[in-house]
């Protein structure tokens, strides 16, 4: 158990900047806090940022890493308290994409720290069951799973050729690498597992923070109904829908979330 | 060479681009499909307007998408590009095709949007191959895994030294064989009750009733019992589901651990979300508790030969072994305090006339019924020991020879009490105390010993049922 300021900001590799309200980012599967870059500018002035890496994401400490503790969604959120609790936040708003929203409300559920959350795309539940729909069954996240092994195998670099032309894009280009949502393989496959096959619903009725979950107006991870499915459960939430197609909102349409967040907050 | 340079003929590059042996398609920057080489839709077997203004996800199969959507298009939105991505493809007939894709970020203009250039190849054949080589390295891993977790824990049990340690021992290698947020293990008490003695019983205090139904279960079925926080297991378990969700569980898994037929107790697994267990994963928990019976049943079997090699039987009392030994480290404690030792020998009088006229097994009854009267009159740090046939030995540490003498006065007054079996027979005791005060190293095991027996010869020569004290 990490005891000290600097071991759990080391195992999260937990970023502070700014002052105001705090306000923290939570990423979801897939990548690491290098997914919050394009909104984090919108709240530098008046609030005080908090962003990290799930432990297996990014630059996070990969020793940290212990299956039984990571097993499901719990393990993330003592994390997140952790980190509110280490920084000695208080009211703070926090932001979570994806499953870094039901982390994130996991979180606001034991914290008295969590002021507000913004859930983006949040998903309860992926998979369809009698009375739910999730949009996925069983065998698409076996899929999944398999199809992360095949994406994560060595041999796969060395035989596809080289098709495209230059790729730059000149406003990212400078820091730009291979280290981009850079994760651990094995953790990655354990995490889709717990993110994709955990059911946290039960959780969405003991929510009692102010709550916004922002919503794609097409998204085929976290689709409409499930966005209506959250908002319904989490008493007194709001749903807002963004005009906006894809789950990374907050990639595809970085200002539109950002005003969303502040217009909710403010 | 100057052929090759020269301007190809209108329509070229137009085939180039349509024709292309690989898949092209151009999405702006949400992912939505506006230009399709014919290629891809000749592979695909769909019309491009089927194509033209989706999102290139939808064109995906589900797993992909998941994939895609969390994985690929963040990378490619903040790196600019994206390589070497298998995914599959819903071909117009519902069949999957394999493919990898390369997609790049574009700047065509100063004026125009960015757009996203993705090629894409057929890997059906080399991914295949890799399925099978998935396969085999995976079914390899699980067979590694459970043959290292088997190793460790029969090198972690050798190395355990009681009951509590194996049990500690297994409840490690469970959490970490199956991921639990936490394991304990619990043993069957000769009272029927469940006790746990290693782990973390997360369900603790909030199950009373249903965690012994658990277990019960599990011991009467000899089977894992695995319960869910879901309605199928509501009512069969109602109180721990109850508990489950109030400890923010969603699965608990209890397992037997059985001695041949006979159930030792049960190893119980905590999750916190629904888990299902592959047959695999279930043999390996059932195997390592198989060994962690036999360790526990062979150190109980020696625990048993240690324990017989020092007690005598017909009794149970420290036999003379023991009474021997017990002197030998009283003495040295004694001497190193210093503090006084006494040690006494008791031998019934009257007890042959009973063993001849009443036969053996009234006799050895006597034995019985005088060690526990012996044990009932001295105190709980006493040691009571049978030398040999009805000569008796007490060792009293840090104690006076007026302490030892008033204990003596008590064992008179309790074996010369009647005994029920040999109605008619006085049996009373005669008693030599031999007194070290204070103890000295000088004195041996075998001195104190003569002395003892020589007061109690001394004692039957004045006329029995009485005590004669030596100090040393």
């Amino acid at each position: 158990m990490p005891t000290s300021y600097r071991d759990i900001v080391t195992r999260n590799n937990v970023q502070v900047s700014g002052t105001g309200r705090p306000i923290v980012f939570a990423h979801g599967f897939g990548c690491s806090q290098d997914m919050w870059r394009l909104v984090v500018p919108h709240f530098a002035d008046d609030h005080r940022i908090v962003v990290f890496d799930h432990v297996g994401a990014g630059k996070s400490d990969l020793a940290a890493y212990r299956p039984g503790k990571y097993d499901s969604l719990d393990g993330y959120a003592d994390d997140l308290v952790e980190i509110l609790d280490e920084l000695d936040l208080h009211d703070a708003v926090v932001v979570g994409h994806s499953v870094g929203g039901i982390i994130a409300m996991l979180a606001a559920n034991r914290s008295p720290r969590v002021g507000a959350l913004v859930l983006v795309g949040p998903s309860p539940r992926y998979i369809d069951s009698a009375d739910y729909t999730g949009g996925f069954s069983q065998p698409d996240i076996d899929d999944l799973l398999d199809g992360l092994d095949a994406n994560y195998f060595g041999w796969s670099k060395a035989i596809a050729p080289v098709m495209m032309g230059n790729p730059d894009r000149p406003e990212l280009s400078a820091e730009l690498d291979e280290s981009f949502c850079r994760t651990d393989p094995t953790i990655a496959r354990h995490f889709a597992r717990v993110t994709f096959l955990s059911d946290n619903r039960r959780d969405l009725d003991a929510v009692t923070v102010p709550t916004l979950v922002l919503q794609s107006e097409n998204d085929a991870i976290a689709p409409l109904a499930v966005g209506r499915y959250v908002a319904e459960r989490i008493a007194g939430s709001e749903l807002v829908v963004l005009p906006v197609t894809g789950h990374c909102a907050h990639l595809s349409a970085p200002e539109l979330v950002a005003s969303s967040i502040r217009e909710f907050v403010e | 060479m100057s052929d090759a340079l020269a301007t190809p003929a209108a329509g070229y590059f137009e085939t180039l681009y349509q024709k292309a042996p690989f898949g092209y398609l151009v999405t702006d920057r949400d992912d939505v499909v506006t230009r399709v080489n014919a290629t891809l839709l000749d592979w695909v077997g769909v019309d491009a307007r089927a194509l033209l203004g989706k999102p290139f996800s939808a064109l995906l199969a589900p797993g992909s998408q998941l994939l895609y959507e969390t994985r690929h298009l963040p990378v490619l939105r903040l790196q600019g590009y994206s390589r070497e991505v298998l995914l599959q493809l819903v071909k117009g007939d519902g069949s999957y095709l394999h493919v990898l894709i390369n997609a790049a970020h574009v700047e065509v203009d100063g004026d125009t949007p960015s757009e996203v250039r993705i090629g894409v190849l057929d890997a059906s054949s080399r991914v295949s191959y890799e399925r099978e080589l998935l396969a085999t390295q995976r079914s390899a891993e699980g067979l590694a895994s459970r043959v290292s977790v088997l190793q460790n824990a029969s090198v972690a049990f050798a190395s355990s030294a009681s009951e509590v340690e194996i049990a500690e021992t297994l409840s490690t290698i469970l959490e970490d064989a199956l991921a639990a947020a936490a394991t304990c293990v619990a043993v069957l008490r000769e009272s029927g009750e469940l006790e746990v003695i290693a782990g973390v019983n997360l369900l603790d205090g909030l199950i009373e009733s249903d965690r012994a139904l658990l277990g019960a279960t599990v011991l009467a079925s000899e089977a894992p019992v695995i319960v869910h926080t879901g309605d199928a297991d509501r009512e069969r378990f109602p109180s721990v589901v109850a508990a489950l969700i109030e400890a923010r569980l969603q699965t608990v898994a209890v397992f037997p651990i059985m001695n041949d037929a006979t159930p030792l107790g049960v190893a119980a697994a905590f999750f916190g979300r629904e888990r299902s267990f592959a047959a695999s994963d279930v043999e390996v928990v059932l195997s390592v508790a198989r060994q962690a019976n036999q360790v526990l049943t062979r150190m109980r079997a020696q625990e048993q030969l240690a324990y017989a090699a020092l007690h005598d039987q017909l009794t149970g009392l420290a036999n003379r072994a023991l009474v021997r030994d017990s002197i030998s480290s009283g003495l040295l404690a004694a001497a190193a305090a210093p503090h006084p030792f006494s040690v006494m020998f008791v031998d019934l009088d009257g007890f042959k006339a009973v063993n001849d006229q009443l036969g053996h097994h009234v006799g050895d009854s006597i034995l019985r019924e005088v060690a526990a009267r012996l044990t009932a009159s001295v105190r709980a740090s006493d040691i009571v020991g049978r030398y040999g046939g009805d000569e008796f030995v007490v060792i009293c540490s840090e104690t006076t020879g007026h302490d030892a003498a008033a204990i003596s006065s008590r064992i008179h007054r309790e074996i010369r009490a009647p005994f029920a079996e040999a109605e008619g027979f006085a049996i009373s005791a005669s008693i030599g105390i031999a007194v070290c005060e204070p103890a000295g190293s000088e004195i041996s095991t075998d001195h104190l010993i003569t002395v003892a027996d020589a007061a109690m010869y001394e004692s039957k020569r004045l006329g029995r049922d009485r005590t004669t004290r030596v100090q040393l």
